[in-house]
């Protein structure tokens, strides 16, 4: 069984946990179709099924060093990690819009409830993960996984040196639970186009909206200049916590797409 | 005293083509009818323009954002919704949330309560256990929790308001009903009758009125009197729109109910620009309902007006209203340098993939 690995630099930490699990599933084979920052070639969705039917989906704005093509009739499942959307992007929005749940602030508009919850689906649908799962679902009715990027890590709303001051007044008002609600519902709209979607696993997760330190790249303990931790990367995920997400892909309601 | 036909007076010798049926329009086409609209002043591009209004308006300042004019909006939707669901919940639609403004009462009545003159009565309606701001129910198309979130946003709502008075140099106005529902102890104005999108019709409580040339008259003097308070100089543009009452509750039928209300409204916005040096009539009603157009610029309902027809409105006003550069996309130049973030990102890459 081929399948289709698609994200940015989050599957910088799936790549070392599927080389260590590989081996465990002889059955399957993962191609990666990774966003990069230097990427010379825009990504291509298409399905050579089709034939001349077909008109290619042509990404500018995700650019790849190698293997643009995601030809669907090449794959039987295809998981798409992250892809810029995250706890991160709707949080970022607190400072501008909120909803008449959550606790109101000088130069926040108010949005209702349903008018705040459709503007974070469409928030994901805006972002690279929503069109391209648009655009494989236009394609094909093979298994689309979304696998949720990770939530930032839990330090994050305590470093007053970077621009994250959002994180602290959500906490502060009480707004991180009613934050990962909208959230978490932003996701569930996928399924209304068929696609499974994987929550970030329990066992990572720090309060509402952040992940546990130790499962970060970033080493909290290294304040050396140039250190992950002290430049802010906040974000990318270790091998321990790829190992946790990959055993959630394989064993739980979407394990038995890998098992066909 | 005889006088020779050479030397006749005639208060008609001497005028322009224009002044003329047989030559103005006689065999025109509805978008060649050569001096149909001279304007009355200038509008920049930076000058800040407010438009509101019946659903007319919507067309006015779509073109008006499109040509580069200065459209403001001081309740933009979310950047990244769509432009749909932005509008079923009433952005981008006007300068503000308002939702339509068919009467001058209306928004006479949203402009003193914007500035601390007026407390409007009954402005909460219910249906099935949702709540709706009653003076603009249609921007919460599922309403609202409580009572008192409706409070809640209609006083941001007038904050937002009050903003856009301030920044307002040019109001595009366009008039659109005279028939409507008030709320009979306050004399509270509705948008819609109560009972439709949601409340109750009780008749003890709400009575129908249909405004005469003279109340729409002090009306307008009243607005263009307050909006001047806040905004010394302001301009104004009235437009009447086109499109004809959808039904009539004064017992006639509904076409000359139709004619009687825009007739008001036409001649009271007439008599508005006739009296004032800063406030302009621009004539779009004529060009879709008069006869050089017959109904060719009205689809099978003969209510709404074809996006041919508003092009040929938009038209006579451009061509006294320039186009200005519409806003381009950024200049296409060397690439952006990655940013801290996405040099991360690479590092986490490299170090996975190695390459």
């Amino acid at each position: 069984m081929r399948i289709c690995f698609v994200g940015d630099s989050h599957l910088g930490h799936v790549k070392p946990a599927w080389d260590e699990l590989a081996q465990a599933h002889p059955q399957l084979a993962v191609d990666f179709k990774i966003e990069r920052t230097y990427g010379e070639k825009p990504l291509v969705i298409r399905d050579s099924g089709l034939g001349e039917h077909d008109a290619p989906s042509v990404f500018d704005d995700i650019r790849l060093v190698y293997g643009e093509v995601l030809d669907c009739a090449r794959y039987e499942v295809f998981v798409v990690f992250g892809m810029h959307y995250s706890m991160n992007t709707l949080a970022r929005t607190y400072p501008r819009f909120r909803s008449d749940h959550q606790a109101q602030g000088a130069g926040a508009y108010m949005l209702s409830g349903e008018a705040y919850q459709d503007s974070a689906n469409e928030l994901l649908m805006s972002h690279k993960a929503g069109r391209i799962i648009r655009a494989l679902r236009a394609r094909t009715d093979k298994p689309i996984v979304y696998v949720q990027q990770p939530h930032p890590l839990e330090w994050i709303a305590a470093r007053g040196d970077l621009d994250f001051g959002f994180y602290r007044d959500a906490l502060g008002n009480g707004d991180d639970a009613g934050l990962a609600a909208v959230y978490s519902r932003s996701l569930e709209q996928l399924k209304q186009l068929d696609v499974h979607v994987r929550p970030q696993p329990t066992a990572t997760r720090s309060g509402n909206i952040f992940t546990q330190a130790r499962f970060g790249l970033a080493d909290p303990a290294d304040v050396s200049p140039e250190s992950l931790y002290s430049r802010g990367d906040y974000y990318h995920m270790n091998k321990d916590y790829g190992l946790l997400a990959l055993d959630d892909l394989f064993t739980s309601e979407t394990g038995v797409l890998f098992r066909r | 005293m005889t006088v020779d036909q050479k030397s006749r007076r005639s208060p008609y010798r001497g005028r322009e083509a224009k002044s003329f049926w047989k030559q103005a329009v006689a065999g025109k086409a509805p978008d060649q009818l050569p001096g149909l609209y001279t304007r009355k002043f200038e509008i920049t591009p930076t000058d800040g323009i407010m438009t509101a209004g019946s659903c007319f308006a919507q067309h006015i300042a779509r073109h008006l954002r499109a040509a580069g004019y200065n459209v403001l909006d001081t309740e933009p939707a979310p950047p990244w919704m769509a432009k749909e669901t932005a509008q079923r919940y009433g952005f981008g639609t006007y300068s503000a949330r308002f939702g339509n403004i068919y009467y001058v009462r209306q928004f006479l009545q949203l402009v003193q309560e914007a500035t601390g003159q007026r407390t409007p009565a009954d402005i909460t309606w219910e249906r099935d256990g949702r709540f709706f701001d009653a003076l603009r129910p249609a921007v919460e198309p599922n309403g609202l929790e409580t009572a008192e979130l409706v409070r809640l946003h209609r006083e941001q709502h007038l904050a937002q308001v009050r903003k856009l008075l301030a920044g307002t140099k040019v109001l595009v106005f366009t008039l659109g009903l005279t028939e409507g529902w008030v709320h009979t102890a306050s004399g509270t104005l509705f948008p819609t009758a109560p009972g439709t999108i949601a409340g109750d019709y009780d008749p003890a409580a709400y009575h129908f009125h249909n405004f005469s040339y003279g109340e729409v008259h002090q009306d307008l003097i009243e607005l263009r009197r307050l909006l001047q308070q806040s905004t010394p100089g302001l301009k104004i543009i009235l437009t009447v729109s086109p499109v004809s009452l959808a039904a009539t509750a004064g017992g006639q039928h509904v076409l000359p109910a139709t004619v009687y209300s825009k007739s008001v409204l036409r001649a009271a916005a007439g008599a508005l620009a006739d009296e004032f040096a800063d406030v302009d009539y621009f004539p779009s009603y004529e060009v879709i309902t008069g006869a050089p157009s017959g109904n060719s610029l009205l689809d099978s309902t003969l209510r709404n007006v074809t996006p041919e027809g508003v092009e040929t409105v938009m038209g006579y006003f451009f061509a006294e209203h320039p186009v200005h550069a519409a806003a381009e996309d950024p200049a296409p130049g060397q690439p952006a340098a990655p940013s801290a973030e996405a040099v991360m990102c690479e590092e986490a890459l490299l170090e996975a993939f190695g390459s």
